[in-house]
């Protein structure tokens, strides 16, 4: 490796940070400089409802500590990238600088879709540090949130709240089911319940029309009146300008994290990438599809076998206060699907010719990653069984997803 | 010992590296975390897992991980932080000082002189157990009681579980002294390569006995079973002693402790196995049980690894325990896992709260056998 080669790196987010990692494992005298905009370095955006709820601390939200940039030799540069010259090797920052590279990931994320909304100007969202920040001074101690969007983000948001015990919690979700795509009506019913019973109003295939002073006016002819309105709508990905860039709604990328123009990659919420046996693109939808991006652009970047193994689609954190885990297609039509149902837990399982296809479990999550590992094994032997929480998965795979030891 | 490149290390590096990936930072892991003294975020772990820097504290608390798990239940991500855990600890620069006493007799099979000399004193202190410390010759027999290094356990468990076996008119074999530890504490520090050799030594001993059915009533010596059995696909049986003992509670009359007793949950066996209700119902033979967490999966690991490597580290679990154990009305706490007792055994006696291991507490409770009309003794 040449010791003047210059990794560039816009964006400090998870795909930025994992680029950055394997480049300084196989280039020890490379110079990574990482470009941000964000007031604070690479931290998990995962975890801002328990960063709003004050379980956590300033702290613990960062990815990194300070002693990991020095160890790792990483340069940090605060600025906005608007644009990058290919042909000339270097990117443009806002502030009128000029930088050179000689390879480059762009890795700068997404922001938050917001509904317009008659009288409602300025109302909060929910994707960064900063907002995280103005929602929780918005709300105060004991404030009445109406989130807007009742996905992954604005339950995870519900569960925030819950967690602050705010008594007042709402959700507008405009189409069924509550939690969509990750629920099916079958779960979404089983959530719903249980947020119902914790005090939560839910208007689901409900919108808000208007809104006068604090009061929300929904397309049910419900009033709600509010301290703060969030909007957890959904996301779009957002890149500097970049002459010749193939994009769709992301920039588009292949298996390796590398874009259509010869050393520029891209990974993370800004991205597209093929569907798989088809012509379609979808964004990447995950911060551990973002993670193994970063990782396959940095091996890519300096010129190791990059591709990222073909997984299925794996996802997992809270929907409101209970754990999930959305592994392959659970919801997809046809095949076979067994449910188990126990106290706090919930396990869907489907499967397709024999072969498990998808799972969705949610509250009890046992053997998730196992499970994971086997979609596509022959478990027709198993009938309903394996919708079970005791079911052996490592067995089923002969390796040791779940636990390595035993 | 040097690591040895297996492929226990490759499944370790992939999911502490899906882990890093996975990480979301909700700190969950670190809040739950018994043993967390130092208050270590997440983020150092994730960091020097990155960078391969360590840092004091980063070090000094992958040595005191117990690898009880809670980590992983508590993770709202699923990221198995007690593997990634157990990936770090194979990495640590250095052992544990504290360990150092602990290597330098157990499983040494290059100071097997050191070994002798304290066999000799175990045996000695042990009265008609002792035949039994690194036996020379073992017998073929389908039933193994399998004690490793607690055989000399002050709890005594496994004299009262070979007294309750007696009892029972059963034939079998018996394996313990340092010389068939397990490899768990050797793992525990780090040293994966020498507890994988232990553990295939281990095998080498169980392969004399041939038996059908391994019973152990400590929790790691129990992990370690089940991780040879994966490891040589062995055709035996693993069970903990409460599991054994109830396959022969009928054979058995119960006499009943006339206060409610508390019961403890070894982490390994229910959180990990996902085993809490042998130990619950052998316990209800014989007394009233008082749950003291939510669920058994809450319950707080004993933070026994530390009993020998870091004994001020548990000070507070232990006394946290036994005011739990008071709170809640029990006078008197039983554990199903020898460790648990060691751990818990010297704030419990200071405060004349008993505490039972299971074994002891029913071999005890079965003395009396009305068809005898007496005490056994």
């Amino acid at each position: 490796m040449s010791d003047s080669r210059q990794y560039v790196i816009i964006g400090t987010g998870v795909a930025g940070i994992s680029a950055a990692q394997e480049i300084r494992a196989a280039d020890a005298s490379a110079r990574i400089v990482l470009i941000g905009n964000e007031p604070a370095p690479f931290y998990y955006r995962g975890s801002l409802s328990e960063w709003i709820s004050g379980k956590n601390t300033d702290a613990a939200v960062l990815g990194r500590t300070a002693q990991f940039y020095t160890d790792m030799r990483i340069e940090q540069v605060s600025g906005f990238v608007d644009a990058v010259e290919p042909a000339a090797q270097r990117v443009h920052l806002a502030d009128g600088t000029w930088l050179p590279y000689d390879t480059l990931l762009i890795a700068t994320g997404a922001r938050a879709d917001a509904y317009p909304v008659d009288g409602l100007e300025g109302s909060l969202v929910f994707r960064s540090l900063a907002d995280a920040r103005a929602i929780k001074e918005r709300l105060g101690e004991y404030g009445r949130a109406l989130i807007i969007g009742g996905g992954v983000l604005g339950l995870e948001l519900a569960g925030a709240l819950h967690h602050m015990k705010m008594p007042h919690t709402a959700i507008v979700q405009r189409s069924a089911p509550l939690g969509k795509p990750l629920l099916d009506a079958d779960a979404a019913g089983w959530l719903g319940d249980r947020m119902r019973a914790d005090g939560v109003d839910l208007f689901i295939d409900d919108t808000v029309t208007q809104v006068e002073g604090r009061t929300a006016h929904l397309k049910s002819g419900q009033t709600w009146a509010f301290d703060a309105v969030i909007q957890a709508v959904g996301i779009t990905p957002v890149y500097p300008e970049v002459p010749g860039i193939e994009a769709g709604k992301g920039i588009r990328i292949d298996a390796h994290s590398r874009t259509n123009l010869p050393g520029i990659y891209a990974a993370g919420d800004c991205t597209e990438t093929r569907v798989t046996g088809t012509d379609r693109w979808q964004t990447t939808r995950t911060w551990l599809e973002s993670a193994r991006q970063g990782r396959a652009a940095g091996r890519s970047m300096v010129g190791l076998e990059s591709k990222a193994a073909e997984l299925p689609f794996f996802n997992a954190s809270l929907l409101y206060t209970y754990m999930y885990a959305y592994i392959g297609e659970p919801h997809a039509a046809g095949g076979d699907v067994s449910v188990w149902q126990q106290g706090g837990g919930y396990r869907k399982l489907r499967v397709v010719d024999g072969r498990l296809a998808g799972a969705l479990l949610l509250g009890n999550r046992r053997g998730s990653i196992a499970m994971w590992r086997s979609v596509g094994h022959d478990v027709a032997a198993w009938g309903e069984s394996i919708a079970a929480p005791e079911f052996d998965w490592n067995a089923l795979t002969g390796r040791d997803w779940d636990q390595v030891f035993f | 010992m040097k690591w040895d490149g297996s492929a226990f290390e490759t499944s370790l590096r992939e999911i502490a590296e899906f882990g890093l990936e996975n990480c979301i930072g909700a700190n969950d892991c670190m809040d739950v975390c018994p043993v967390n003294r130092l208050k270590v975020n997440q983020n150092e772990l994730d960091s020097v897992m990155a960078s391969g820097v360590w840092t004091d504290r980063v070090q000094t608390f992958v040595t005191e991980c117990i690898q009880c798990g809670d980590c992983t239940l508590a993770c709202p991500a699923s990221v198995p932080r007690d593997q990634m855990m157990l990936y770090l600890k194979s990495k640590l620069p250095e052992i544990p000082r504290a360990w150092t006493n602990y290597y330098a007799v157990k499983g040494r099979r290059d100071r097997s002189w050191l070994i002798s000399l304290v066999d000799l004193r175990v045996r000695r202190a042990l009265g008609d157990l002792g035949k039994h410390v690194d036996k020379k010759h073992l017998a073929q027999k389908s039933l193994l009681f399998y004690f490793g290094c607690y055989i000399s356990s002050p709890a005594g468990s496994p004299a009262a579980t070979l007294a309750l076996a007696d009892r029972l008119g059963l034939d079998y074999e018996v394996l313990g002294g340092v010389r068939s530890c397990c490899g768990w504490p050797q793992y525990l520090s780090g040293q994966m390569g020498y507890g994988e050799q232990m553990l295939l030594h281990l095998g080498t001993l169980i392969d004399q006995v041939q038996p059908e059915v391994i019973v152990s009533g400590c929790a790691e010596c129990y992990v370690a079973l089940l991780r040879l059995k994966k490891k040589t696909g062995a055709p035996w049986t693993a069970l903990t002693t409460p599991e054994w003992l109830l396959q022969h509670a009928g054979e058995l009359h119960w006499n009943r402790f006339d206060y409610p007793i508390a019961i403890h949950d070894s982490c390994h066996v229910t959180k990990k196995i996902g085993k809490p209700e042998p130990a619950r119902e052998l316990l209800a033979l014989m007394a009233d049980v008082v749950e003291i967490a939510d669920t058994p999966e809450d319950c707080v690991c004993c933070g026994y690894y530390n009993l020998h490597a870091n004994v001020e580290v548990n000070h507070e679990l232990y006394h946290d325990k036994l005011s739990l154990v008071q709170e809640k009305g029990a006078r008197g706490m039983a554990v199903e896992c020898v460790t648990c007792w060691e751990s818990y055994q010297e704030a419990f006696a200071a405060d004349g709260v008993p505490l039972w291991e299971l074994m002891v507490a029913a071999e005890q409770a079965t003395r009396i056998q009305p068809e005898r009309g007496e005490e056994i003794t």
